[in-house]
């Protein structure tokens, strides 16, 4: 074609020959694109993919139940069943992982909470900083094996989605070309599939490993200089949401691995800090007390294994006692 | 703003399309503000830094300009090279100072207390701090007049493509400029898009797959094998060409899809023959600034050899420090002041024997030039281990692994066999890696080598429409499967 000489009309031309072109190499892409991702490969039974038994369990769950929400660190974190007891309502523990964001999680949920439900929130410290606030790769790996949960992805992670999609789509990409191009992705990674999970939502496959060496180095993700004034807002519009609804939301602190919660003692008291004066009573436990030796981890400084579980179930149901319709039996304390 | 990043997606097209609606005399006005906005966006209390440049060089050019008195234009020059390069200190070079001082009073038992405060680096005070300082001085050797309007020198400094990472461009070159009535042209905003994606493919692609390995082979405590720094090493050359050209050629297709011209401050360096050829085509805005500002000042090559060498010596040790403040950076600016010297007089001596038919055969032969450029990367990857290194230790310590390893290559494929050699030198990364980093290095080397050729670029111009789409569309999906989307890897000469 052509390209019109240089006069005024004919650079208007020229524009839009440069838009047409434009238009027709970005179409090409997004095409390439989309059929790349309808091919390739998917994992159906990835750690991310219990997000599609869990939604199933939330809503299949009558008013009145338990629903748990936060990273990993309650899915590694914690016993519905033992809450179910004590509360007497049937629950749901929704955790995944921090990366997937704050801001997905809770509006994520925020649809399905009813009067009368009790919502049992444990953000991760990590999630006060700008990256995790908004989601990481995790978002784009759950959207690419779980497309159901486009639905729940709030405008305000519409700015990271192209970022983490994009990432979520090469890492997919490399792992079919280290397993030699294979169409069949199973997860064979013993512990982080949708498998090792209860019927209720909690981690269970790895309860009765030992202790494993912490891989992690004891700092969290890169932290702001000061706290996140917008994940405590974020916090608070969601209790607000709760309360409107006639649901009780309770805060309660991550479990994380001492020498870590030390290292980040400044930032980490001071958040909490912030969340006790935003949100009062719906705050309930102090960082400190949520800060357990090592002992009692699995792999990271959130996942507690099997004698963990059992020392966070006995804080919290003492900070959730007066939630609890019957006296909570006391348990003695796992050292 | 990063330019591989979705604001500069959203950003870029938008000033674009408004510069070419904007009647011309509103132009410099949506390019400053633009400009402005670009800088803003990494950290806006930063922008005073610039005002506080751009302000103090303009005024003192001003004096400059009108004063009689030769006093009082010396002092107007003091005043502004005062100030530039009193913030450049205060913000790059303090720390680095106290640190030094500190030591040196340790080795003398003084027991100084240790320095404790931290600024954070502006992005580009080197660079925009240089251009603005280059203006001052032209004004003040007569060599251009001063630009009385101040928000065309207010665009020169902050000019957005070359803001944080230049080339640092001269005034005589850029300023003109601003005030030409650019026009829409197809073939040139096609041209600057297709210098964009270039250098885009080459930062995210290339440059920010090889830093991977590299930060694995650097990353304390200096672990890693010998062969394995060794490939790190040659990555790294291979990452921060890669990144800082990649930076200048996306600077330059901007610049150009506005209409603008800057200065090509990379070419295929490392097809250098000599290691004068290779600062010729190596960051050349830096190279041609310090010749201008520093060397020739200094007396540069008018005054004998052993004048010429100190010149030489004193540029390059400045051009170390510029780079960073730390003495791995001065080191590498001396390697390559040495490096240059030693060059100079073997070129002397060669002189004296020009007629010599071996000297005349040497010179013409193929095999000599490729030992030649084969000796100059080597040289000058021995530098970018101090570069790269976080200490003078690590950098001694990473060219002795080197050596060891290198040395050692016989017996360990004997050991392990090829396969089983090549997975520990790539430290237990994917096969997907693997694959990622030859197709980078290799769509490198062809590009390359493609780009200095006129008749490819003959052959490409006048092929179908088809054929050049193609090869953007190939570009662009490299790009999006291949290019590392997270902010792990900033342009390496941001922190510069």
């Amino acid at each position: 074609m052509r390209i019109p000489s240089s006069t005024s009309s004919s650079r208007r031309a020229q524009g839009w020959l440069l838009a047409r072109r434009g238009a027709l190499l970005a179409a090409l892409l997004a095409t390439s694109f989309g059929l790349l991702v309808h091919v390739l490969p998917k994992v159906p039974d990835s750690f991310l993919c219990s997000y599609r038994f869990k939604h199933a369990r939330l809503t299949a769950l009558p008013p009145g139940k338990l629903i748990i929400c936060g990273g990993s660190n309650v899915a590694f974190g914690m016993d519905t069943t033992q809450l179910e007891r004590a509360t007497g309502r049937e629950g749901v523990n929704l955790g995944i992982v921090a990366g997937l964001g704050l801001s997905f999680m809770l509006a994520d949920v925020g649809p399905h909470i009813e009067a009368g439900d009790l919502v049992i929130l444990a953000p991760e410290y990590d999630q006060f900083s700008t990256g995790l606030w908004g989601g990481t790769t995790p978002l784009g790996s759950l959207l690419l094996d779980v497309p159901e949960a486009w639905h729940s992805v709030p405008v305000a992670s519409y700015r990271i989605l192209p970022a983490a999609y994009l990432r979520a789509v090469q890492i997919r990409l490399a792992t079919v070309c280290n397993a030699g191009f294979k169409v069949d992705l199973r997860e064979v990674e013993p512990i982080y599939q949708t498998s090792s999970f209860n019927a209720k939502g909690d981690v269970v496959a790895h309860l009765d490993f030992a202790p494993s060496r912490i891989t992690l180095p004891d700092s969290l993700a890169a932290l702001p200089q000061g706290p996140c004034a917008r994940t405590v807002r974020l916090i608070r519009d969601f209790a607000d949401w709760c309360e409107a609804r006639g649901a009780t939301l309770v805060i309660v602190p991550p479990t994380i691995v001492e020498s870590a919660y030390r290292k980040h003692q400044a930032f980490i008291d001071q958040v909490w800090a912030d969340l006790e004066a935003q949100l009062g009573s719906r705050v309930r436990g102090k960082p400190t007390d949520y800060a357990f030796p090592r002992p009692y981890f699995f792999d990271t400084v959130y996942h507690l294994n099997g004698d963990g579980v059992r020392r966070r179930m006995a804080l919290l149901l003492a900070a959730l006692a007066d939630l609890c319709p019957e006296p909570t039996p006391t348990l003695p304390e796992v050292h | 703003m990063l330019f591989n990043s979705l604001n500069f997606l959203l950003f870029f097209p938008t000033v674009a399309v408004l510069f070419f609606v904007l009647p011309h005399r509103w132009r410099w006005v949506l390019l400053l503000l633009a400009s402005y906005l670009f800088y803003a966006c990494w950290r806006p209390a930063y922008l005073g830094l610039i005002l506080l440049i751009t302000g103090s060089c303009y005024v003192a050019a001003a004096v400059i300009a009108r004063s009689a008195s030769a006093g009082a234009r010396r002092i107007a020059l003091l005043a502004s090279l005062g100030i530039c390069l009193g913030t450049l200190f205060l913000f790059k070079y303090l720390g680095f100072a106290a640190e030094t001082v500190h030591s040196l009073g340790n080795v003398l038992g003084l027991g100084l207390p240790v320095p404790t405060w931290q600024l954070i680096l502006p992005v580009g005070i080197s660079f925009y701090t240089f251009q603005a300082l280059s203006y001052t001085l032209d004004v003040y050797r007569g060599t251009r007049a001063h630009e009385p309007h101040p928000g065309i020198f207010a665009l020169y400094v902050s000019f957005f493509p070359q803001l944080v990472a230049g080339p640092i461009e001269r005034s005589t070159q850029l300023m003109p400029q601003f005030g030409e009535e650019m026009q829409f042209d197809y073939e040139r905003v096609v041209s600057g898009l297709r210098w964009m994606l270039w250098g885009m493919f080459k930062k995210v692609v290339v440059a920010d797959n090889l830093a991977r390995f590299v930060k694995t082979a650097y990353g304390p405590p200096l672990a890693t094998s010998g062969t394995s720094l060794a490939l790190g090493t040659f990555f790294f050359a291979l990452q921060i060409y890669c990144d800082f050209s990649g930076y200048s050629d996306i600077a330059l297709g901007a610049a150009r899809v506005l209409g603008f011209r800057l200065t090509r401050n990379f070419t295929t360096p490392y097809f250098a023959r000599s290691f004068t050829e290779f600062w010729r085509r190596w960051h050349i805005s830096l190279t041609t600034w310090f010749r201008d500002y520093v060397y020739i000042p200094l007396g540069g090559n008018r005054h004998g050899r052993w004048l010429t060498y100190r010149n030489c010596a004193i540029v390059f040790l400045i051009s170390g420090l510029w780079h960073g403040a730390a003495w791995t950076f001065v080191v590498w600016g001396a390697l390559h002041g040495t490096f240059l010297i030693g060059e100079a007089i073997l070129r002397h001596h060669v002189r004296q024997h020009e007629g010599h038919p071996l000297v005349q055969a040497l010179r013409q032969s193929p095999v000599v030039a490729g030992v030649r450029r084969a000796i100059v990367f080597v040289a000058v990857m021995v530098g970018w281990v101090f570069f790269r290194s976080g200490s003078l230790g690590d950098a001694m310590l990473a060219l002795k692994r080197i050596g060891q390893g290198l040395l050692s290559i016989p017996q360990q494929l004997a050991h392990s066999g090829p396969g089983g050699f090549v997975a520990t030198v790539f430290m237990g990364h994917s096969r997907a890696y693997m694959a990622v980093a030859l197709v980078a290095v290799a769509s490198l080397v062809v590009g390359d080598c493609l780009l200095v050729s006129a008749r490819f670029r003959r052959l490409f111009h006048a092929a179908p429409h088809v054929v050049r789409l193609s090869l953007y569309f190939g570009l662009a999906m490299s790009i999006l499967l291949l290019g590392v989307v997270e902010d792990e890897n900033p342009f390496i000469y941001f922190q510069f």
